[in-house]
């Protein structure tokens, strides 16, 4: 049965993972003066005040699902693919972060003020192991969907955000596919692939079901192959976010543009 | 006072129960109910029966507030007015808009607990209420209606139902279950209609609702229930199995609030064969039955109080809801102490309005200062001390009432007791024991609401008025007058371009219709050309019409004793001039004149009673008329073109046909004013830039590149990429930008997709 319909509850939490392309190419300018590391990394906080919006319930926060962020890229003490410890763990436990160890700041919106938790800082440096970040959500997924109640959880979902290259193809692809067999007695792990870059670098891709218009693009094509199809909760969602997914189409964006970008962010990790 | 309706009269007594969600706390259940009966006063149209059930939607914002403060509305107001049987999102907005505001006091009063209690979620309340993020709810609502409505349904069975979204009403009779919407298993969705906070998204986004009805009879069971029950509910009548039929008697006979909760439970669990979603469960189970005994207490069951007994009709004003709207735990079964005194306070006469009056009473009940709503609980939790602004009141007012016990703990220690603004703002009460404290909570959302319309409404006549009275005045001024003068130049001006803007398309046609002309002309040209080709006879054709035009038989000798004729061809205007003229009645000189004087072509035939022989010409044409010019050829007599000895020998080859002067050619000439006749505008291509050029975003707004950029080394527009090069004037650009080079980049990689940083 893999008909994604469980719920996400407090019994049963779904786990939510983002993977942030860290490498140098991520600084580069992309959207109104920002690069994309710095955008990736405040729509990847918008997005975790969404879900927190989503499970707020008075004061308290049910705990719904799990978060987690792994960038790849070098980290200061050298590893390849690093957690981010302002988001590992329940939403309740990650929202209780903010005002303590995560500074909160205000952004202008024109006619309002928004403020905004920075869980993510933005960071370019290093190469893309794409790889390496597949196998550590892999084992993240592994370990938390090993813990009792959890078979008939949502799968996982998990949005890698990228804007260059892996450094090796067939690793990665070896490594998607270990991730993407996980999965729960609902489905299986739900991947999708985000690849960012300024409008003038090439033609947006959005949410294509058939890799006809791209077959040329090893990389589009690659990103494509290891990404899943979006099932209809998401499917759902999607179209309640004003996307416009056809039938059988994968979470996959190829050179998105910021606004894409950012509705691909809330509505995958927000799926109920 | 029950004689007019006891022949009719019905018994509706009902039973209401809710489970929340798994990780919802009881306080925080998105759903909402309120069933109540009451005796309507004699000859009213007034319902005698209400019941209303709302669902929160748990991806909106602060829903269960919403959800409660809506079946609040509709037990003292009834549904929204409805045109012949329809309720228009017009009719939703007007009624929501007292819940609305009650519902962003809510809000208001949790913001302000929230910041009192520097909690670390202040910043989402904030984000939300600045985005307007509304509530979303559904909602089903019924009513029975005692009286005879008119002369079709008999008397006291009428039911009516507003239904907005997934929350379902079933209607039970003699084993035949009707549903309402009629909604299959698989029909319910994760986005279903809802009425929102915000009247004015209602607007957008709500379609009319229909009003279903019904009559009612003795034995009739009615259900209403949220998506989750519903669906199984659906489900149940689908599949119509044994284990099914057991549950559904279960569901029916359900009395204690602990027997529901062990059901709701019992079929979330994981692998049960009759799954119920796992969402927030409420049902309200209504039971029709003939006249039984009367006149018991007016019975009110809202989210607040949970009597495990069966509620009955009774006279008197509709029973208002507990303030409270977070109910004390149904499961445990103990009965809310609010209960038995909002159920002694009967006789307010808000609940006697017509329902078409119903909002506007509401808001007036909101305004009057009299009335205060105080049950101990509800106000208690009211005034969180460390908040301030949630108690606006005047200091010199706030006398200590017994509702205002200083024993109310901190919002921050005690998360269930967070104030609950709907207290605040709900409908007035009469109660004694009111705090004038409370009392004046509860005025201002009314009066304030007119006040600030009215200096509005102030601000824009006098501001028109201003603006009135100081153009008047400053007409008369020396600047005035000026700028009066230079509005009617502005005027004139316009007039006047608008007559050039005209002659200048007239003149463009006349152009066009030229144009036309000449390629006409040029056709026929090509076409003669063609002619004389395959006939070879000798005729004297028209140069630009193709026109044969021969001289009319009496000229010849007329020519010779005049000496001179004028011959044209045709009465068209581009037709050719020609002029014969004999010397010495022997020379015969022609000559041809062009339609625009420009081209003279003359032929001289020394003797013309013999072949003529071309002679020397003298042309003021181009050099194409010059080519095109030929000499009068050897007579048609002659035929072989072989010329006589005497004739001067002809300068060019000779030619049969009698080669007319050709179409002068007159450049191209445009009637436009200022257009130098012939001159042709040709846009130089502009060099493609190179795709190094393109893919480098040296600055963000690509229009304004610096200049300081310049290219040291390129062999060729089409030389392969990794020779180019790009170098910088200035350093600090080298320190802003990054350069990318095709040195640098991976081979593999192509240089539009990828670049890396040496």
């Amino acid at each position: 049965m893999q008909n994604y319909s469980a719920t996400m509850s407090a019994r049963c939490p779904g786990l939510i993972c983002f993977l942030l392309d860290t490498s140098l190419s991520m600084g580069e300018p992309y959207f109104e003066g920002t690069s994309k590391a710095e955008f990736a990394a405040q729509g990847i906080n918008k997005a975790i005040a969404e879900l927190i919006n989503r499970c707020i319930s008075g004061e308290e926060i049910r705990d719904r699902c799990f978060l987690s962020v792994i960038s790849y890229g070098e980290s200061d003490r050298g590893q390849e693919a690093f957690l981010n410890e302002h988001v590992h763990g329940m939403v309740s436990e990650v929202a209780a972060k903010v005002g303590d160890t995560v500074e909160i700041q205000v952004f202008s919106m024109g006619t309002w003020q928004e403020e905004q938790p920075v869980w993510i800082k933005p960071r370019a440096q290093g190469r893309t192991p794409m790889d390496k970040a597949f196998d550590a959500i892999a084992d993240l997924c592994r370990f938390k969907l090993s813990e009792p109640g959890m078979e008939n959880a949502f799968p996982p979902i998990v949005v890698n955000i990228t804007d260059g290259a892996p450094n090796s193809y067939a690793n990665t692809a070896k490594a998607a596919e270990r991730l993407r067999n996980l999965g729960t007695n609902d489905g299986k792990v739900l991947l999708f692939n985000v690849h960012i870059a300024a409008t003038t670098e090439g033609k947006e891709i959005l949410y294509p079901a058939t890799d006809d218009h791209f077959r040329h693009n090893q990389f589009a094509n690659f990103l494509f192959s290891i990404s899943s199809t979006l099932p209809p909760p998401l499917f759902r969602s999607a179209r309640q976010a004003d996307c416009d997914p056809q039938p059988g189409a994968r979470g996959f964006l190829f050179n998105a543009s910021p606004a894409e970008f950012l509705k691909l962010l809330i509505f995958a990790s927000t799926p109920q | 006072m029950t004689t007019s309706t006891a022949t009719a009269r019905l018994d509706y007594s009902f039973r209401a129960f809710r489970v929340p969600n798994v990780d919802t706390a009881e306080d925080k259940t998105q759903d909402a109910y309120v069933a109540a009966t009451h005796i309507p006063a004699p000859g009213s149209a007034e319902a005698c029966a209400r019941f209303a059930v709302a669902d929160g939607s748990g991806q909106s914002f602060v829903p269960w507030i919403w959800a409660q403060v809506m079946v609040e509305q509709f037990l003292q107001c009834g549904p929204p007015p409805s045109q012949r049987g329809r309720i228009t999102s017009e009719d939703w907005a007007t009624w929501l808009d007292y819940p609305h505001q009650r519902w962003i006091a809510g809000v208001e009063a949790m913001q302000q607990a929230l910041k009192a209690a520097n909690s670390n979620l202040a910043w989402v309340y904030n984000n939300n209420v600045m985005e307007r993020r509304p509530a979303a709810s559904t909602i089903v609502a019924l009513e029975f209606f005692d009286q005879q409505q008119d002369a079709a349904t008999p008397a006291g069975t009428r039911w009516e139902a507003s239904i907005v979204g997934d929350s379902c009403l079933f209607h039970l009779r003699d084993q035949k279950l009707t549903s309402y919407p009629n909604l299959a298993s698989t029909e319910f969705g994760k986005f279903p209609l809802a009425l929102r906070s915000y009247p004015a998204e209602n607007l957008a986004k709500l379609p009319e609702a229909q009003i279903v009805y019904g009559t009612a009879q003795p034995g009739d069971v009615f259900i209403l229930a949220t998506d989750a029950l519903a669906k199984w509910i659906a489900t149940c009548w689908e599949e119509r199995t044994e284990d099914y039929g057991r549950e559904w008697v279960k569901l029916l006979d359900m009395a204690q609030p602990q027997e529901f909760a062990d059901f709701v439970h019992g079929h979330r669990a994981n692998g049960d064969p009759m799954p119920l979603e796992e969402d927030d469960t409420t049902m309200v189970v209504i039971r029709v039955s003939a006249k039984g005994s009367s006149l018991e207490p007016a019975t009110l069951i809202s989210g607040a109080a949970a009597p495990p007994a069966w509620g009955t009709v009774a006279p008197g004003a509709w029973p208002r809801p507990a303030a409270q709207t977070q109910p004390a735990p149904q499961a445990d079964g103990s009965p809310n102490p609010a209960t038995p005194e909002h159920l002694s306070a009967n006789g307010a006469p808000i609940a006697q309005a017509p329902r078409a009056a119903a909002a506007a009473i509401a808001v007036a009940a909101a305004a009057a200062p009299s009335r205060a709503d105080a049950s101990p609980a509800p106000s208690s939790l009211l005034k969180p001390a460390p908040a301030p602004a949630a108690s606006p009141a005047p200091a010199s007012l706030a006398v200590p009432g017994p509702a205002s016990a200083p024993s109310a703990p901190t919002p921050a220690s005690r998360p269930q007791s967070s104030p609950q603004p709907v207290a605040q703002q709900s409908p007035a009460r009469n109660d004694p024991q009111a705090s004038p404290q409370i009392t004046k909570q509860a005025a201002p959302a009314g009066w304030k609401f007119y006040v600030a319309a009215i200096i509005v409404v102030l601000c824009f006549s006098f501001l028109a008025l201003a603006l009135t009275l100081g153009w008047t005045f400053f007409e008369k001024t020396q600047v005035g007058a000026d700028v009066v003068k230079l509005r009617k130049e502005l005027e004139q001006s316009k007039k006047e371009k608008e007559a050039i803007d005209s002659e200048y398309t007239k003149l463009n046609e006349k152009y066009n219709n030229a144009n036309k002309a000449r390629e006409e002309a040029e056709k026929k040209g090509l076409a003669l050309e063609k002619l004389q080709k395959d006939d070879k006879s000798l005729k004297i054709a028209m140069p630009t019409r193709a026109e044969e035009h021969k001289l009319p038989e009496t000229s010849l000798p007329a020519l010779v004793q005049k000496g001179h004729m004028t011959e044209t061809g045709g009465a068209k205007p581009h037709a050719i001039k020609m002029e014969l003229e004999v010397k010495d009645k022997k020379k015969l000189v022609i000559s041809a004149t062009g339609y625009n004087d420009n081209v003279k072509v003359v032929w001289e035939i020394n003797d013309f009673q013999g072949a003529p022989v071309t002679d020397g010409t003298q042309s003021t044409g181009t050099s194409q008329d010059r080519q095109g010019m030929q000499a009068p050829g050897a007579g048609g007599a002659n035929g072989g073109g072989q010329p006589r000895p005497d004739q001067t020998p002809p300068t060019t080859t000779p030619n049969p046909i009698i080669q007319p002067a050709p179409t002068p050619e007159k450049p191209n000439v445009s009637p436009l004013p200022g257009a130098p006749p012939g001159r042709q505008y040709r846009r130089v291509p502009t060099k493609s830039r190179s795709p190094e050029f393109e893919s480098t975003d040296f600055d963000n707004n690509s229009n304004s590149r610096p200049d300081r950029i310049t290219r040291s080394y390129r062999s060729e527009d089409t030389a392969p990429l990794k020779e180019g090069r790009w170098e910088l004037d200035d350093k600090e650009l080298l320190k802003n930008h990054r350069i990318y080079t095709a040195e640098n980049a991976p081979k593999s990689k192509e240089m539009n997709q990828h670049y890396w940083r040496d």
